[in-house]
Formats: C-alpha cells, sequence, structure tokens
C-alpha cells in the first residue's frame, strides 16, 4: 500500500503525528464518504420515498443506489440489503424476531470468541423462551474447534451465530464449515461480519449464510449506520418488522395495518439518509482500491506486526499469520470465497490484523496510557468480550488492530512505545 | 527521570501490593468493578466497635487502581469508621502522590473508594 493512502482520510491532515491502531473499535473515515454525506446536506437534502420533487428524488436515488453499492459489496441482491444502525441493533433486531419460535426443547450455538452484542441480546432472550445457549469451544491455537461444533449442532439447534472474526483473537472463523453443520438440521444462520467487513472480501451467496451483519464505522465509513442482509425469502416469509411506524407501512387503518415490500418493511422512520450514502461510498471505496491490495497488505503488515511484538508480549490469538495472502491464496481459506476449502480451515491464514496481548507485570491499560504519550492509539481492556478473557483468566489485553492506512513504521512506534512501557515498570 | 503518573510509589505498590488478601472474618464487603477496563477491586473490613482492625484488599486492576487500593486500605487501618466518610477525590490523589490526573485514569484512582461509598 503506497503511502498516498493516508491522503485519503482527513484526520492524518490534522492529526499529522497520531498512529491509529484501533481499527477493530472503529476506522478512520475516507474522503469519499465524507464528500457523499457532505454533498447530500449541502446540495440535496430531503426525505426519501415521499417527496415529490426534485431533490428528493434525487435523495431516493442516492439512498437506493448506497444499497445496490453495498449489495454489490457483499454479492447480494438489492432487497436484501436493510440499512440500520449497526450490528448491535442488527442482532438484536433477529433475535427478536427469531426467539418466539423457540422452546425450553431448542438450543442455539455461539462459539467462545463472540462479542457482547452476539451474547447479551441472546442471553436475555433466552430467559423469555427458555431454550439453551451452547458456545463452540476454540483449539489450543485459538481457532474454532470443529469437533466441538459437532458435537454441539444437534437436531434441537434452531440458530448458530458467529462472529467472522474475531475482534479479540483476530481469528477467522471456518465460516463454511459452521454453516454445514447448521444448514444440515435447518437451523438459521447468522453471521456477524462486523470485523470482516473492511479486511476480508465477503460473498453472502458463497458463504451461505441465511443473515449477516456489518456496520459502518468499521469499514471506513460513518458510524451510526449499518447492514442486515437477509435472504430474500426468509425476510419475506420468515421474519416480521420488528420496528412499525413510517415508510414499512403499506395500507394503515385505524384498526390494522399491512406491510410494505422488502425491504422497506424493515426500515421504519425516516432513515440514516446521509449516512446510507456515506457508507454506500466507503463500500465503493473499498472496491476501487481493490481486495487483492488489501488482502496483501494487511496481511504482510499483520505478519510483520506479530514477529516484532512476539519479542515483547504473549499474544492473545493465533500467533502466526500467512504473508502472502492474496485473492488467489483465498482459495486455501476456509471458504469465504471458496467453498471447497474445508480441509485447510486450520491453515495458516486464519486470522486478521487485530492483536491482543498481554505484558506481564503491566496491566493493559497502563500499556494503553504509555501509548497514548507516543500519540499512538490503541485499545484496552475486555474489548467488549469479558467471557472470553476470563475463560483464559486474563484482566483484559491491550489491543492492536490494523487498517488499510498503517505501515511498517507505524508497528515500529508501537514497538518502541512497548520499550518504554518495560523501561518505566522495569521489567524484562 | 521522574514520571509524573508512574512514579517510585506507584510502581513500587505495584509491583508490592500492600494488604492484598482476603479477609476470611469480615464485616463489610463490597466489590466495584470498571466495565471498561476490567479492572475489579473488592475490599474487606473488619470492625471493633466503631474501629477499623484489620483491612484488605482482593482484585485485579491497572497500576493505578492498584496503588490506590494499597493506599486507602493502609490509610484507613485502625483508624475510626467515621475517617471513611471524610475520604473524597482529593484525598486519594493526595494519598497517591498525584496532582492531575486524565479523566479515564481517575476513574482508576477512585475504583477503590467506590466500594467504600458505593
Amino acid at each position: 500500500m503506497s503511502n498516498n493512502i493516508k491522503t485519503k482520510f482527513p484526520i492524518f491532515k490534522h492529526q499529522t503525528n497520531l498512529v491509529y491502531l484501533d481499527n477493530a473499535a472503529t476506522t478512520q473515515i475516507c474522503a469519499l464518504s465524507l464528500d457523499a454525506m457532505n454533498e447530500y446536506y449541502l446540495s440535496y437534502r430531503a426525505n426519501v420515498h415521499r417527496g415529490l420533487y426534485d431533490i428528493s428524488e434525487k435523495a431516493t436515488s442516492a439512498y437506493e443506489n448506497a444499497r445496490a453499492a453495498m449489495a454489490k459489496f457483499i454479492n447480494a441482491d438489492k432487497d436484501e440489503i436493510i440499512f440500520n444502525s449497526g450490528v448491535t441493533f442488527g442482532i438484536n433486531e433477529l433475535a427478536y424476531s427469531l426467539s418466539p419460535r423457540l422452546t425450553h426443547r431448542d438450543n442455539i450455538v455461539l462459539t467462545r470468541m463472540e462479542h457482547h452484542a452476539n451474547l447479551v441480546p441472546w442471553q436475555v432472550i433466552a430467559k423469555h423462551y427458555g431454550f439453551e445457549i451452547r458456545f463452540i469451544e476454540l483449539t489450543k491455537d485459538f481457532q474454532i474447534d470443529i469437533e466441538s461444533a459437532k458435537k454441539l449442532i444437534n437436531k434441537n439447534t434452531k440458530i448458530v451465530s458467529f462472529a467472522l472474526v474475531s475482534n479479540v483473537l483476530g481469528t477467522i472463523a471456518p465460516v463454511a464449515e459452521l454453516i454445514k453443520l447448521a444448514k444440515a438440521v435447518r437451523a438459521t444462520t447468522i453471521v456477524d461480519a462486523a470485523q470482516a467487513a473492511a479486511h476480508l472480501p465477503i460473498d453472502v451467496k458463497k458463504i451461505g449464510c441465511d443473515f449477516l451483519v456489518f456496520s459502518g464505522h468499521k469499514m471506513y465509513g460513518p458510524s451510526g449506520i449499518g447492514i442486515l442482509y437477509g435472504k430474500k425469502k426468509l425476510l419475506e416469509e420468515f421474519i416480521e418488522p420488528f420496528f412499525y411506524g413510517g415508510e414499512m407501512i403499506g395500507e394503515v387503518s385505524y384498526d390494522k395495518a399491512t406491510w410494505n415490500e422488502v425491504p422497506a418493511r424493515f426500515e421504519a422512520g425516516t432513515p440514516n439518509i446521509a449516512g446510507a450514502i456515506g457508507l454506500g461510498a466507503a463500500a465503493k471505496f473499498i472496491m476501487d482500491l481493490g481486495w487483492d491490495k488489501i488482502l496483501k497488505h494487511e496481511a504482510s503488515l499483520t505478519k510483520y506486526a506479530i514477529e516484532k511484538l512476539a519479542l515483547f508480549v504473549k499474544i492473545f490469538g493465533p500467533n502466526y499469520c500467512h504473508s502472502e495472502r492474496s485473492e488467489e491464496s483465498l482459495a486455501h481459506w476456509p471458504s469465504l470465497v471458496s467453498q471447497r476449502s474445508f480441509a485447510t480451515a486450520q491453515d495458516d491464514n486464519c486470522r486478521i490484523g487485530v492483536i491482543s496481548f498481554s505484558l506481564p507485570g503491566i496491566h493493559p491499560h497502563d500499556i494503553a496510557e504509555i501509548f497514548n504519550r507516543d500519540h499512538i492509539a490503541i485499545r484496552a481492556g475486555y474489548h467488549c468480550a469479558e467471557p472470553l478473557h476470563k475463560l483464559y483468566n486474563l484482566p483484559g489485553s491491550a489491543r492492536i488492530s490494523i487498517g488499510i492506512y498503517n505501515s511498517e513504521a507505524d508497528i515500529d512506534r508501537a514497538v518502541a512505545a512497548l520499550k518504554k512501557a518495560t523501561d518505566i515498570f522495569s521489567i524484562i | 527521570m521522574t514520571d509524573a503518573l508512574y512514579h517510585e510509589l506507584i510502581l513500587d505498590l505495584n509491583r508490592h501490593p500492600l494488604n492484598k488478601r482476603e479477609l476470611k472474618d469480615f464485616d463489610f464487603r463490597q466489590r466495584e468493578h470498571n466495565p471498561l477496563c476490567g479492572d475489579a477491586v473488592e475490599i474487606f473490613i473488619k470492625y471493633s466497635g466503631n474501629k477499623i482492625t484489620d483491612i484488605s484488599w482482593q482484585g485485579e486492576g491497572c497500576a493505578i487502581s492498584t496503588a490506590s487500593a494499597s493506599m486507602l486500605t493502609d490509610y484507613l487501618k485502625n483508624k475510626n469508621k467515621s475517617e471513611i466518610k471524610k475520604i473524597n477525590q482529593s484525598k486519594v490523589l493526595d494519598l497517591l502522590g498525584l496532582k492531575e490526573i486524565n479523566p479515564a485514569r481517575l476513574r482508576c484512582a477512585l475504583l477503590p473508594l467506590k466500594c467504600l461509598c458505593p
């Protein structure tokens, strides 16, 4: 990736010394996304799907073009893209919509590495409907243990919901195998792609999941906007709207109402118009940049970071990364791209540049503090995955997470800050 | 070079915390947790009448919350119960030898106090 990439992110003009390594929390926003939102606000601000005047039509068409861009981004059909506020909303919506079908005889299957957003909604709703929540275990290499999944997913499993990429470990889930196991028992499948959207190409047709969710602010777009993808047939026949009001209705009387077509049915109220337009622009930015470039850059940087960091710290996650990742090498992946790669689920491509670590003798919070003194932004704590940390007896971890604008120089500065931390705390 | 935040006292308490043990026989016990960073502190107190005869803490935390729990428990040992209510933010910072601290770290420093005044 050339240095040029930083110029496409205005933050770096304003924060010239910033080393931003907290991309798993939120990425910086690209200029294209900002410009698209600004253009809407400045030159054709109007509500969508309502006005009979020029700028409203223009707003409607920009909003629907953004939907088309998001459909292209994950190889879905346009009607399968629902705009919402992000992954947390999407999973809550699915949990509330799907759970009433479940009884105390049923179970749902998650993994040990879920973000709280794919755990807590289920916990709360399970109390109402009495279903059991099961967790697929991890291997000693911090990968999803397929043997465990085979044991847990049975004929009473109604939902299998998991993160495509762990926001703590960086582990990529063997998505094809999990979907296959779930489909064999006719369970509904949900993929949380929050940590994958900016880092791996997603093809919902190849993945074959029923639902997939991701957020704009983790893919160089604005915050407060995200996507719920659902197979059209399921959106039409399987789940009910979650919110009711304007835009989602067909006909309304004082007694009752009918629903609009999909996807409008699931977008009650005036949507986040600017956010959708900005997200569409961010998706175009990523696609124009090209997955091959992104994958190569991030894989080589992840390898570099892990090699440098491993000299000082204990990495909480797979401590390897293939440096030669490209779109062709994705054929070896746990089949994000190809369904035929089951056998290689444990190969060394199974992680991205989310690198959590601990340093004995220094609490993660103190590490982040010392990094901040050198203008290096990292995360410290549980990263919204408290049970995962407790499973490994960790009082939190520090986390470096890579984005397309990061360079080896950023990693070198992070390593220098780590050395400072060890000096201050007089360890090693 | 002296570090304004990580000065000798704080680093020393981080390596060798004071009163960090569980009391089996206690009259008061309160745990507080900072969900953001995962710090958790639990304080135990044994009274004899109004006097604090033993006080200890347990938990996991950063250097600031560890030092704060150590200093706070040490300060209160053998004092009267009424002294607890007199402790405020500036007293905690005073015990830690800190003048200024950013809002995120202030929460670390005050976490043990939160156990005493939940």
